[in-house]
């Protein structure tokens, strides 16, 4: 390149600045005219709707293994579970989808009869029936997977008849059906599985859902069209459907508020919602609260004092929610009071008996446990994983527990490390898997690797937890989980702090944008104004 | 020592360069708390059995001198591994990611390389003068502008003052692609004989070539400029000024093929700047580049894709330099090897 520019030096720069002049004009006029023309190259007769998201990395697409928020989403408008998620949620209420009614337990909860809906194809026209459920769960057994750990509790399943299946479990799971909702659990073509191989079928698999995958450039975006052929003929998608991928969300902001995307779905910072809610091109709705801010507290490490149960109650009693609420997320997240934050979870509110922020009964709490000069303790966060805002929530902290005399150094570190355990106290973000109590239940148990990271053992949270999940009686569960809740709260490891809902951002062109839980995206709803 | 044998002697250096490279890697991230695993699952409700069951499935319970002699030995058979969290095979991946930051690196050397230049001849030219002085002091200034905020802010120009340029993304989502041939969206869309997808392609390169672009030019203002006002100032400069030779034929004939030597060396050691300049370039653009897969991939700590873009990496920049170095022996007779 260089010996070319030494060549061209001996030209006259008077020719070479003539071409490069023209060069530019030609560019400028170009990026011009085609930028500002509407774009005619629709090939397809439905409008184009671009959904931004920033969050999770598009891995691979096989419901088999997906298992980035992003991916489940993709799956959860083209894959059909057996059971789905209306948006709004409580557990009782899941529906069937694949399924053609609710399962029948058996008395020992050990067996799930599941009879399946009728006159379903495939995508590639193949037909829905009990040979592809369970072609597609002992396909999901054998692939162990990120995702598998899920459906971890079924044994094996078998073809009772040509519509009906039999879940056999190794123990009693209440939580299975809320499970089943998950794309994982969804069923997938088998003769597409054996036709495309492995490494085809992870980029565009086929499912029975009301949208398929069309293309999928790694890393950029990812197209899917409506399944004209579905089986619920009214939630045959009217638009086409681009997924784009940003790395940013102030790059998503930007695009959204230029127009580049139609939906910013996933993730807008929280500091941006106040000037796109002023913004008269773009609306939002509130999409259902799906995740809980948490603060973690390493019982185990070596020569912490948060061994001990008073000092860690003393945090309790320091931390204000509220404030953290009202000064970093301007009310918008609530203070959260309960570790089963969500409705239908059995939320019961047993962090209030460290209401309200108590700064006296913190120290003689510290005083009491030996610690009348107060404490030196390291918090860590990662800035950018769980929220721009997450820094702030952490600097907070520090001036909250400084008040007791808590000293707090603060640390950044990446998300393998703060799942690592390797700091005495984490801000971190848990979001449920499935949708039911088990699933946060999960979480606190002492096979957990939460649990583990952070050196809790309890014996009492593990036999409440297994009691709430090995019945399907709600009364039995309800109580169960709120001495769960109540035992947790006394052993102060997750302190809640507010519970955390998204805006889901969309330009005014756009209609049908409803609320979600988490990957539960009903995208099939969205159209898009022609005027 | 012949041209020919010094060029064996380089391209086999190499190697041991990218082992010892490639150790080092290994080594840190092993050493760094946290594992692929750990990271995707570690806050989900996953057992730590099951976990330590995918653990187990990706080869991480081996002893460390064991997974490092696999991926060794797998590196000397082509193999790059799996990726531990994508599940891809590491080379496709790369693959995958490769065309993107060789097509933004290559538009915006092409960029920066005549900007540079020019605007160290312009000011070398007038040295001493206000002329020089601003161009001095821009080219520091945007030198000392990190990279990613630039790009933020030419973003937000784009958007304050309704320019018709793509913030992010390598083509618009809105149209059919053209058939993907080489993955260079350029060179795609020409060998299609598509003049739509062109335009689109250069104005999704835009934004991030003048932000990687001026990045490297600034810093090569300040070099062309530093050495054509030395060789300005050499004897044989003055020599051919009073054998009669007009002014503009001692600066093409005499001085700027002398200042520009040193400089095609710098350049070489620019692409390894460049490189550094794409990833945060990739990030801010949403460009998914090896820059961006290298920035996820530590985040996720996923080990072969780290390892596999490293190498990747090291090899780009060995290459050049031996290109560069290659060329300079070519280009200047005195130079024996």
């Amino acid at each position: 390149m260089l010996a070319f520019w030494v060549v061209c030096e001996e030209m006259k720069r008077s020719y070479l600045a003539i071409v490069g002049i023209i060069l530019i004009a030609i560019f400028t006029i170009s990026v011009g005219y085609y930028a500002t023309k509407p774009a005619p190259r629709q090939p397809r007769q439905y409008p184009t709707v671009v959904l931004g998201a920033t969050v999770g990395i598009l891995t691979n697409l096989d419901p088999g293994q997906a298992y980035g928020s992003g991916d489940l989403s993709l799956n959860n408008v083209v894959f059909d579970p057996l059971y789905e998620v209306p948006p709004i949620f409580p557990a009782a209420k899941l529906a069937p989808r694949l399924a053609a009614s609710d399962p029948i337990v058996s008395a020992d909860s050990l067996h799930w009869t599941i009879a399946l809906r009728q006159g379903v194809k495939f995508q590639d026209g193949t037909p829905f029936n009990a040979t592809a459920v369970k072609f597609s769960f002992d396909r999901m057994k054998d692939l162990k997977s990120y995702s598998s750990w899920i459906l971890d509790s079924v044994q094996s399943i078998d073809i009772v008849d040509l519509y009906t299946v039999r879940l056999n479990l190794k123990y009693p799971n209440a939580a299975l059906k809320g499970a089943l909702t998950m794309p994982v659990a969804a069923p997938v073509s088998p003769s597409a599985v054996n036709r495309m191989g492995l490494e085809s079928f992870q980029a565009l698999p086929v499912g029975t859902g009301p949208f398929k995958y069309v293309e999928w450039v790694k890393g950029d975006h990812l197209t899917l069209a409506p399944f004209e052929d579905y089986w619920n003929m009214s939630r045959v998608p009217k638009v086409n459907v681009v997924y784009k991928i940003f790395s940013d969300s102030a790059a998503l902001k930007l695009a959204l508020e230029k127009g580049d995307v139609d939906i910013a779905w996933n993730y807008i910072a929280f500091s941006d919602y106040a000037s796109l809610e002023t913004d008269p091109s773009i609306k939002h709705v509130v999409a259902a609260q799906g995740s809980q801010q948490l603060l973690h507290l390493n019982v185990g490490m070596p020569d912490s004092p948060l061994h001990d149960v008073r000092v860690r109650k003393a945090i309790a009693f320091s931390i204000d929610q509220k404030e953290i609420s009202e000064k970093i997320y301007h009310g918008v997240y609530t203070p959260s009071e309960e570790t089963f934050f969500l409705p239908g979870f059995y939320p019961k509110p047993s962090w209030t008996q460290y209401k309200p922020t108590n700064i006296a009964k913190a120290k003689e709490l510290l005083n009491a446990a030996g610690y009348p000069n107060g404490i030196d303790v390291t918090l860590a966060f990662n800035p950018v994983a769980f929220g721009r805002e997450t820094g702030d929530v952490a600097a907070l902290i520090r001036e909250q527990l400084g008040r007791a005399d808590i000293r707090v150094t603060l640390r950044t570190a990446e998300r393998a490390a703060l799942n690592a355990g390797q700091f005495e106290m984490s801000v971190g973000l848990v979001t449920p898997d499935y949708l039911d109590a088990d699933s946060v239940a999960s979480f606190v148990t002492s096979h957990s690797w939460l649990a583990r990271k952070v050196r809790l053992n309890d014996t009492l949270v593990d036999l409440l937890a297994q009691q709430a999940v090995g019945t399907t009686d709600p009364a039995q569960r309800e109580k169960t989980y709120g001495d769960l809740q109540d035992r947790l709260a006394n052993l102060v490891v997750f302190v809640p702090l507010v519970n955390v809902i998204t805006y889901q951002f969309y330009r005014t062109n756009v209609i049908g944008v409803l609320p979600y839980y988490f990957q539960y995206t009903p995208w099939w709803t969205i159209d898009k104004k022609t005027s | 020592m012949k041209l020919r044998t010094w060029i064996l002697f380089r391209l086999l250096l190499t190697i041991p360069t990218i082992l010892i490279l490639v150790t080092v890697v290994f080594a840190i991230m092993r050493i760094l708390p946290g594992d692929p695993v750990v990271a995707v699952l570690g806050s989900t409700g996953a057992s730590v059995q099951q976990i330590e069951a995918v653990r187990h499935q990706l080869g991480l319970d081996k002893p460390l001198y064991l997974q490092y002699v696999d991926y060794v030995g797998g590196l000397f058979r082509g193999d790059f591994g799996y990726s531990m969290v994508r599940g891809d095979p590491v080379a496709r991946e790369l693959a995958d990611h490769l065309p993107q930051t060789i097509e933004l690196t290559f538009w915006s050397m092409l960029l920066a390389i005549p900007l540079g230049i020019y605007s160290g001849i312009f000011a070398a030219k007038k040295a001493g003068g206000k002329i020089d002085a601003s161009i001095r002091i821009g080219a520091l200034v945007r030198w000392c502008i990190p990279v990613f905020w630039f790009g933020l802010v030419l973003q937000i120009l784009v958007v304050q003052l309704r320019l018709p340029f793509p913030i992010a993304g390598r083509a618009s989502p809105r149209f059919v692609r053209v058939a993907q041939v080489t993955g260079l969206y350029v060179v795609d869309a020409i060998l299609a004989g598509d003049a739509r997808a062109l335009v689109d392609a250069f104005a999704h390169l835009a934004l991030p070539v003048v932000t990687l672009g001026t990045f490297m030019a600034a810093s090569l203002t300040k070099i062309a400029r530093a050495n054509i006002v030395d060789v300005l100032g050499e004897e044989y400069i003055k020599v051919a000024s009073l054998k009669g030779c007009s002014d503009e034929r001692v600066f093409q004939k005499h001085a700027l093929p002398n200042a520009l030597i040193p400089i095609l060396t710098y350049t070489g050691l620019q692409v390894a700047m460049l490189l550094q300049g794409a990833i945060l370039t990739e990030t801010v653009f949403s460009w998914s580049g090896l820059g961006a897969l290298l920035i996820e991939a530590v985040s996720y700590r996923d080990f072969n894709l780290i390892q596999g873009c490293v190498v990747l990496f090291a090899l780009f920049v060995c290459i050049t330099n031996l290109i560069v170095d290659i060329s300079y022996a070519v280009v200047d007779p005195r130079v024996r090897l």
